[in-house]
């Protein structure tokens, strides 16, 4: 099997060069997407961090705010139906913004009020006191619970990209640079075998080369015996044997 | 009717002096609040409800109690009693009971004009408004599209006419602000009521008007104190004052001219029972808030009129403090459901 | 409310209306000398004023008790609905009203048996005794009637006081009913002084 998996390329120097290069990017590649998991999942810890804070702050000013809605219908009697009944626009709005963490886009929620406090004199002949406090409390749990908004939007955008990175960092660390290194391999087997087959042949055509060479010197031994003076011509011979494959 | 009403007072409204006698007794005295802050659950509460004259007022209720259902409860058991003692009323006192009602109709039509204004549907509405308060024109209330059509054809057939005319035209309807609205009328309400145990003299109005005074007084501090930080200019501030307590008239110019706390409590140290209320108050953790002294001093007043007999304003006395005591139950309910034992002795007591 | 005042205001117009003109015309016609008490008292027979006297005895005392039973009454009523304990122990109250209306009852047949006939028809003939007579039982009936009006008034604000309170707190029952007793006593001193008034009473020849 993991023979088998690797990129299917031509064993060749060239090939060898550009997969060297192809390793050395995976490298870069995946120890960059590391420090970028690593910087989102620093932030994702603040932001648990800060969604753990949140949520008990929550907790307490939740509870004081709906205890401040019953101190409230304490002195003042019932007034929800009438401010019910009197809302036509709202008073605190959302606006949202957007934050850059290492190249993930958060979103970011900031609340902000618009037209001034339509209900200032409810609650004017009783219950003022209390239905401004009640007015502060809530105020303030509708600022936690944007910014929790913000918080957990932030924690499920951050959760999935770290999941992203992870995923990416673990596929060039386990997939696709293990592959590479494989294809390297399997080239530079290639490429040996190549050289010594080569070296091999070279070695026969010297021994081939020896051996007539050999020869040629007893003949020409003999004939330097017999006397013959020959001059050899450089132009006698033809072509030159093939002395490998015959 | 004016002098020795207690010589005739029987004959028209004996029984139902009796009767509401009766109904006093059955409101929650501070053994019972004791109790009532003990429980844990509103389980536990409904079962000491159960002892008092509530009996079992709960008991065709699910099992997971709210305080809104024990509020509606509540409700729904002193408008039943009321409903009695009008039923069985005669003149005057009929008028005087229908006085009573009269608060609880103003926040009623408060509600309607609040309603037609952002055009929700009436049937909504309807629903939502204090049984005590309902007129039968309420049910017609629906062919009504404007403010300007409601008061013209609905409005000015209920008692409520004459307080709207006393103070405000058909067209301001839609531009003011809806609380100045009801404290107009309020007001309106306030010295016709004023007026009215005026007239009937002898020991109701010996009763029943301290208790109106404070109540006119009492709307006068309230306004100036809550309107400090607001738009509200002081013209249409001095417009609010009830002019039948005892502040009238200097009182109120002093009122009318304050511009912070301190300034109001200059005016109340003229008063010597109102100087005690502003010194007692706080708002400090520990400390009463001014409102809460003002709370305890009606159901003093309240309390005091049962000492009297022969005269109307224990029936005032009655709603007044059954109305604190359903205020007083859901308070108690309210802090157990959400465990916030703390201030739950912030109840005040009636007996 | 507004057509009883109507009428009141109507009728004491047309009474003392009445009484000017009279009084203007006795003065202008010089018939002064009609106008006459002296004359009235002696022309007027005792048997008149004995029979007054047993009448508002008794009516007086009557309204009394009524007026008394109608206010505890109805407070018993009212206080009983919540509290049903008090029905039967503020019986006593009623029976404290309803011994007015005996005080009544009982001065007036003392009175009526004072009653006697007599001959005489005119002022001369009829004599000191019997012009005592008739005038003594008047008295005795004014003071009895009226002691006992007040009297059942008295022991029905106090009964009503008490119903309501026992309603309240049965404890006070007691306490209220010993102001109720002496709110009764008071009927029997107005029946004590009229027996007084009718003891000198010798009608007849």
């Amino acid at each position: 099997m993991s023979g088998k998996d690797r990129i299917d390329v031509f064993p060749s120097r060239m090939a060898q060069t550009i997969m060297k290069a192809r390793l050395k990017g995976a490298q870069t590649g995946r120890s960059l997407l590391k420090k970028k998991a690593d910087a989102l999942s620093m932030r994702f810890r603040q932001i648990l961090k800060k969604i753990i804070d949140t949520k008990m702050l929550m907790g307490d000013v939740m509870r004081e705010a709906a205890f401040s809605l019953a101190e409230a219908k304490f002195t003042a009697g019932d007034f929800s139906t009438t401010v019910i009944q009197n809302v036509n626009r709202a008073q605190v709005k959302v606006k949202a913004k957007k934050d850059n963490v290492a190249g993930v886009t958060l979103p970011v929620f900031e609340h902000y009020s618009e037209g001034g406090d339509s209900y200032e004199l409810t609650g004017l002949a009783r219950g003022g006191e209390q239905l401004a406090k009640l007015k502060k409390n809530y105020g303030k749990a509708v600022e936690l619970l944007i910014e929790l908004a913000s918080l957990q939007t932030s924690f499920v955008t951050l959760d999935e990209a770290i999941k992203i990175t992870n995923r990416r960092v673990n596929a060039i660390e386990h997939v696709i640079i293990p592959r590479i290194e494989r294809t390297l391999a399997y080239i530079i087997s290639e490429l040996d075998e190549r050289e010594r087959e080569e070296f091999y042949r070279l070695k026969k055509i010297q021994e081939k080369k020896k051996i007539l060479k050999a020869k040629e010197e007893t003949l020409r031994e003999a004939r330097r015996t017999a006397g013959e003076q020959e001059v050899a011509s450089m132009l006698d011979e033809q072509r030159d044997e093939d002395l490998l494959f015959d | 009717m004016s002098r020795f009403s207690e010589l005739s007072f029987n004959v028209d409204h004996g029984y139902l002096e009796g009767l509401v006698r009766g109904f006093k007794s059955g409101i929650l005295r501070q053994a019972d609040y004791l109790n009532l802050i003990q429980c844990e659950t509103l389980e536990d509460l409904k079962l000491h409800l159960q002892s008092t004259d509530y009996g079992h007022f709960l008991a065709n209720e699910a099992s997971p109690l709210a305080v809104s259902v024990i509020d509606d409860k509540l409700k729904e058991k002193m408008v039943i009693e009321f409903r009695h003692m009008r039923n069985h009323a005669f003149e005057p006192l009929a008028t005087f009971l229908d006085y009573i009602t009269y608060s609880y109709m103003i926040d009623n039509v408060i509600l309607l004009i609040t309603g037609t204004l952002h055009q929700r549907p009436i049937a909504e509405l309807v629903s939502k408004c204090h049984p005590l308060g309902s007129f039968e024109q309420m049910e017609a209330v629906n062919i009504a599209q404007t403010p300007a059509e409601l008061y013209n054809a609905i409005l000015v057939d209920t008692p409520l006419a004459p307080f709207f005319q006393d103070c405000i035209s058909e067209q301001d309807l839609d531009e003011m602000n809806i609380e100045i609205i009801r404290n107009t009328l309020y007001k309106a309400y306030l010295e016709s009521f004023y007026k009215f145990c005026k007239k009937l003299g002898g020991t109701t109005e010996d009763v029943m008007c301290p208790i109106l005074e404070f109540e006119a007084d009492r709307r006068a501090f309230v306004i100036t104190i809550n309107s400090f930080g607001t738009e509200l200019s002081k013209e249409d501030r001095a417009r609010l004052f009830p002019r039948c307590g005892r502040l009238f008239p200097e009182g109120l110019t002093l009122l009318s001219r304050a511009e912070d706390l301190e300034q109001v409590k200059a005016v109340a140290d003229y008063y010597p029972e109102y100087k005690q209320l502003f010194e007692g108050a706080g708002s400090g953790p520990g400390d009463k808030t001014l409102e809460d002294r003002f709370f305890e001093h009606e159901v003093k007043l309240n309390s005091l009129a049962f000492i009297n007999q022969f005269h109307f304003g224990v029936f005032y006395a009655y709603v007044k403090l059954k109305e604190q005591e359903c205020r007083n139950v859901v308070w108690i309910s309210e802090c157990i459901a959400q465990r916030h034992r703390a201030k739950i002795d912030n109840y005040i007591a009636i007996f | 409310m507004a057509a009883l005042s109507l009428l009141y205001g109507g009728v004491s117009l047309a009474f003392w209306s009445t009484l000017t003109i009279v009084g203007i015309c006795y003065t202008i016609f010089d018939l002064g000398f009609r106008f006459d008490i002296g004359w009235f008292l002696t022309e007027t027979s005792p048997y008149m004023w004995a029979n007054l006297g047993i009448g508002l005895a008794i009516s007086l005392s009557v309204v009394g008790a009524a007026w008394g039973i109608y206010m505890t009454g109805s407070s018993i009523i009212g206080g009983g609905v919540k509290a049903p304990r008090i029905r039967t122990k503020n019986l006593v109250s009623i029976i404290f009203c309803e011994a007015v209306a005996i005080y009544g009852i009982i001065m007036a047949i003392v009175i009526s048996n004072l009653a006697e006939p007599f001959k005489g028809a005119i002022p001369e003939l009829i004599g000191n005794r019997n012009y005592h007579a008739g005038y003594a039982m008047f008295g005795a009936g004014l003071t009895v009637g009226f002691s006992n009006l007040f009297c059942g008034v008295c022991v029905g604000v106090v009964g009503s006081g008490a119903a309501l309170a026992d309603a309240q707190n049965a404890s006070l029952f007691v306490k209220i009913l010993i102001v109720e007793i002496f709110g009764s006593a008071i009927g029997l001193f107005g029946v004590i002084v009229s027996i007084l008034q009718t003891s000198k009473v010798k009608m007849g020849d």
